[in-house]
């Protein structure tokens, strides 16, 4: 976690530049497209990763994978990153630009946990009621989690809203200790 | 046995269960980047409040102490092996706070207000934050009551008054934790109806003890016991095996109590053994959360942390109740050092000190105080009149003592007044001795030291000092009851009282002397 302040100046700066480029749309759908391969490609993880590559060489890979694929702006960052060998920062960056990239249109993006998927009603109560709470417009991941047993958990940044049975029967249990009655 | 009926089980259990509905907790969380030797850091948390109490899981609890641009430093309360990296940690939304109530009389406890005396659990009605802002000038007044510690050299030449805060300091094994535990026995006398009567109200006590000995916390307990002076005391112990984190709050844990005595008009005594302790404890979890290091590897901010602790002792004004809180700390100096940092630090915040010497302790003069260098600085204004028209020839006497006593070896080649002034110095410091857990009331002080400076004992063997003043008293307390009395309640020695006691003392020394020639 201590490559946090560094991922958060780099996004920082490759934000700020983007939007005075009016390129933002274009970065944003590379950061997604670089974000995929991450998460798809466990090579390029480790490629990316390793320090004994040298980075002729990572800069070679590189503008083979991108060169054509990617905005020259995130190109020209990806390649800087090289040159300062913050390579391995970059999946910290891709999240600290997403966080940025929200929480400067004015979104909030909530993760919600249920055992059972949300029907089409329900996803849109949750959503207005977040907007209504947040006051910001709300982007949903939904996930699946058979441990919370029912209900759901949202966690929008630090911020959860539990409403999950394995937290309500968590508070009756906590009520039952406390309402034993005392030892003497 | 009573019979159980099992429609009332499920009443009760269905009634528990009404709490049980639709609703929806909110919370803020972080993750467990670190955790070891006492503290965690922690990603997240994003609203936190700097020394708030934060929940990690299997219920152990931590307080907020740094929050930075990426992380939250924080100290733990409980078992550190608990907690694993990745652990979510829970806002609590309140700051560390202290349970009170008269409940924690008696007991022994935890700087989290927890007993650990085996004591059964301590039902309280009141939480109050352990931080507070000490009080400001308009609520508070100069100190006018005396605190009685029982002990004559202190009552007498460095006297402490209701809401002041006296330094004990001082070499170890020197007698600084048998002053304050001393002390804490004579305000027994303070609870009695006796005291109601001469207008003495009564002291609560609290003794924290800061990373001292399981055993040596034990002992002190049992003595308080033994001597009936449990029932208005508690002890706070964060033991030297208790987490680091634990013992920084105890003495804040400690004051927040006394000050829930004093809020409520009651007078309070609290004694912090040892704050070197403290500060060594506090300069580890600083470190630890990589606060830079001053002199002597102590934080910057030890002296705030000492300051605002010992500025919550006072005396409150009439309007608010007029409760006192009296501040004993101690200090323990290494090999007679007290230009060390710690020291100065405390001595320059407390209203006085008491400092105690090792070759007078050695020597046999116990306590082994040096009336020379110890001071108090407000509480002259506290001792009862009766006192202070006794001691005051005392601390003469004993100063010009001093200035000979290096001469003392020339024997008769001094000229008289020089010989006459060594005898009664030498005379007083013996008057002056006295054993531990023997405390004497103020009467009983007065009419000793009424004899030491009134020459009475110049022409007794420097051996039998101790027994005259012994035997003198029984006297006094048997056959002269009255005089005793009028001094405890007339707090004033009149031409009168001078009068007749003179006439006792002559009559006893007299008596007295004949004993000697057998």
């Amino acid at each position: 976690m201590s490559d946090m302040r560094v991922a958060k100046r780099y996004a920082t700066a490759l934000i700020k530049s983007a939007q005075e480029m009016n390129m933002l749309e274009e970065v944003t759908r590379d950061i997604q497209i670089l974000k995929a391969t991450l998460q798809n490609t466990k090579d390029f993880r480790l490629f990316l990763s390793s320090p004994i590559i040298s980075i002729e060489k990572k800069r070679r890979v590189v503008a083979e994978l991108f060169a054509t694929q990617l905005h020259t702006m995130t190109f020209t960052f990806l390649n800087m990153l090289i040159e300062k060998g913050r390579e391995n920062v970059l999946p910290s960056i891709i999240t600290q630009f997403h966080f940025l990239y929200n929480e400067m249109l004015g979104i909030l993006s909530v993760d919600v946990k249920t055992v059972t998927p949300f029907s089409g009603t329900q996803e849109k109560a949750l959503v207005v009621t977040l907007e209504e709470y947040s006051g910001k417009k709300v982007l949903v991941t939904f996930s699946l989690d058979k441990s919370i047993q029912g209900g759901f958990i949202a966690r929008a940044g630090d911020t959860v809203f539990d409403g999950s049975i394995r937290r309500q029967l968590e508070r009756l249990r906590e009520r039952f200790v406390r309402g034993t009655p005392e030892r003497n | 046995m009573a019979e159980i009926r099992p429609e009332e089980v499920s009443a009760i259990i269905r009634k528990q269960l009404a709490g049980f509905e639709k609703e929806i907790d909110v919370y803020d969380v972080g993750t467990v980047l670190q955790v070891g030797d006492g503290i965690a850091r922690i990603y997240g948390l994003s609203k936190v409040m700097a020394s708030e109490l934060v929940e990690f899981p299997n219920s152990v609890f931590g307080m907020v102490l740094n929050l930075e641009e990426d992380n939250v430093g924080c100290i733990l309360f409980g078992d550190e092996t608990l907690i694993r990296e990745g652990d979510t940690v829970k806002r609590t939304g309140r700051l560390a706070s202290m349970p009170v109530g008269e409940q924690m009389l008696g007991r022994v406890i935890n700087p989290l207000g927890q007993p650990i005396d085996g004591k059964g659990a301590i039902t309280t009605q009141k939480f109050l934050p352990i931080e507070r802002k000490a009080l400001g000038v308009i609520q508070r007044q100069p100190v006018k009551e005396p605190l009685q510690t029982g002990i004559k050299a202190i009552d007498g030449m460095i006297p402490i008054g209701r809401g002041q805060r006296e330094l004990i300091i001082g070499d170890r094994q020197t007698g600084k934790t048998a002053i304050a535990i001393d002390t804490i026995i004579n305000q027994k006398y303070t609870h009695t109806e006796k005291a109601k009567k001469e207008g003495i109200k009564p002291v609560y006590c609290i003794y924290i003890a800061i990373g001292q000995k399981g055993s040596t916390v034990a002992q002190v307990v049992s003595k308080l016991e033994e001597e009936g002076a449990m029932d208005f005391t508690t002890v706070i112990a964060a033991n030297a095996s208790d987490p680091a984190p634990l013992q920084f709050i105890a003495p804040y844990a400690g004051v927040t109590l006394g000050e829930f005595f004093r809020d409520s008009g009651r007078h309070a005594l609290v004694v912090y053994d040892d704050l070197s302790k403290h500060a060594v404890s506090y300069r580890q979890v600083s470190l630890l959360l990589r606060r830079p290091p001053g002199r002597e590897a102590y934080p910057g901010d030890i002296f705030y942390l000492h300051s605002r602790l010992l500025e919550r002792a006072s005396k409150l004004n009439e309007e608010l109740g007029g409760g006192s809180l009296t501040a004993l700390p101690v200090i323990e100096t290494q090999a007679g050092d007290v230009s060390a940092y710690i020291p100065t630090n405390v001595i320059s915040i407390t209203d006085g000190q008491i400092y105690l010497l090792p070759n007078l302790f050695n020597s046999g003069v116990r306590p082994a105080i040096d009336v020379g260098i110890s001071v108090s600085r407000v509480g002259g204004d506290a001792q009862i009149k009766a006192m202070k028209k006794v001691a005051g020839r005392l601390r003469i006497d004993l100063a010009q003592y001093r200035d000979l006593e290096a001469f003392v070896k020339f024997g008769s080649d001094l000229d008289k007044s020089t010989q006459q002034q060594l005898r009664r110095g030498s005379r007083l410091v013996e008057l002056l001795k006295q054993g531990q857990y023997a405390p004497m009331t103020v009467e009983n002080q007065v009419v000793s030291i009424f004899a030491g400076t009134n020459g009475f004992l110049d022409e007794i063997p420097l051996e039998e000092v101790q027994r005259f003043e012994r035997e003198f008293l029984e006297v006094m307390n048997l056959g002269h009851r009255t005089l005793l009395d009028d001094i405890a309640t007339k707090k004033e020695l009149t031409d009168e009282l001078i009068k007749a006691l003179t006439e006792v003392l002559k009559e006893f020394t007299a008596s007295f002397k004949a004993t000697l020639n057998k």
